[in-house]
């Protein structure tokens, strides 16, 4: 019982939505993705190697945004934005949306 | 004890990717500060019930020593008993999803927390990518169904779920046996 008291009082204050997450970091990396393309045309699948290369470089392998990103891309084009949204505010815990991604990613992998 | 299980499960990969801040937060609600080295037994736990992985030598060292009053125990305790409640309120919510469905698919169905070390929303995911069914029950538990020769189903439609993913049909290659999904 002692062992289940600790493990409660150090879960409680679960801190998860203080800390900048790898969902935020995806978001990003749109960001950068929205600004590339006031340069230069891509086509869906450079978009996708776009932000694939920046989550593999930046996120560790076992990131659940990582895992997100990477299994969301067989996902019906148009139901992309709000499976990421739906996954993310379910792990987080709070209401998650970007704003710029729900504007790219249908277009963003094949 | 069942919201405590459910934090777990939901934040299993989290707690693994900020346990920086949850240790420090863990240790001054216990009432010990330490220099150097920050720990906690949930971060532990947690690592053991998504990947397996055990808390380090010094990690024990400390934690044996006295650094969270010392009556605590190894550390195997700790993830044993995490574990243990993790998997009671798991198979419980399990039973509840199985029961909604009829009898002939029931004993096929499963938990998606088992899948992978991924959280259990993500696996559902996976698990539709790969061609089989994974839905939500009301209950909050996702689960996924194979057929007598643990193979994935992809048409299956449960009676019961708040969110359903499964993959487009008839099925579309994506290449690297991955196929299209949808999730309503």
């Amino acid at each position: 019982m002692y062992f289940k008291i600790i493990l409660l009082l150090v879960f409680i204050p679960l801190p998860v939505n203080s800390a900048t997450n790898d969902f935020d970091l995806i978001c990003n990396y749109f960001e950068k993705l929205d600004k590339t393309l006031l340069k230069k045309k891509m086509t869906k699948s450079q978009k996708a190697d776009f932000i694939s290369k920046l989550v593999k470089d930046n996120l560790d392998v076992n990131s659940s945004a990582r895992k997100t990103w990477e299994v969301v891309l067989y996902a019906v084009p148009v139901e992309r934005y709000s499976m990421v949204q739906s996954t993310a505010t379910e792990l987080l815990k709070t209401r998650w949306q970007c704003e710029v991604m729900e504007k790219h990613i249908s277009m963003t992998g094949e | 004890m069942n919201k405590f299980a459910e934090k777990i499960e939901r934040n299993q990969n989290l707690i693994s990717s900020i346990n920086q801040p949850l240790a420090v937060i863990g240790l001054d609600k216990i009432g010990q500060k330490v220099a150097g080295k920050l720990l906690t037994p949930a971060v532990w736990a947690a690592n053991y019930t998504v990947n397996g992985k055990m808390p380090d030598k010094v990690d024990i060292g400390l934690f044996g020593t006295g650094l969270l009053g010392g009556t605590a125990g190894p550390a195997s305790i700790v993830t044993g008993v995490v574990k243990a409640v993790v998997d009671d309120n798991m198979e419980q919510k399990l039973k509840v999803v199985r029961n909604s469905e009829k009898p002939e698919f029931r004993q096929y169905i499963k938990a998606t927390y088992h899948f992978s070390s991924a959280p259990a929303a993500i696996n559902a995911m996976t698990i539709a990518s790969m061609g089989g069914t994974a839905w939500q029950h009301s209950n909050g538990l996702w689960v996924y169904i194979t057929d007598k020769n643990n193979l994935l189903v992809p048409n299956f439609q449960p009676q019961k779920y708040l969110k359903i993913y499964r993959p487009v049909w008839p099925l579309q290659s994506m290449g690297a046996g991955k196929f299209r999904f949808t999730g309503k």
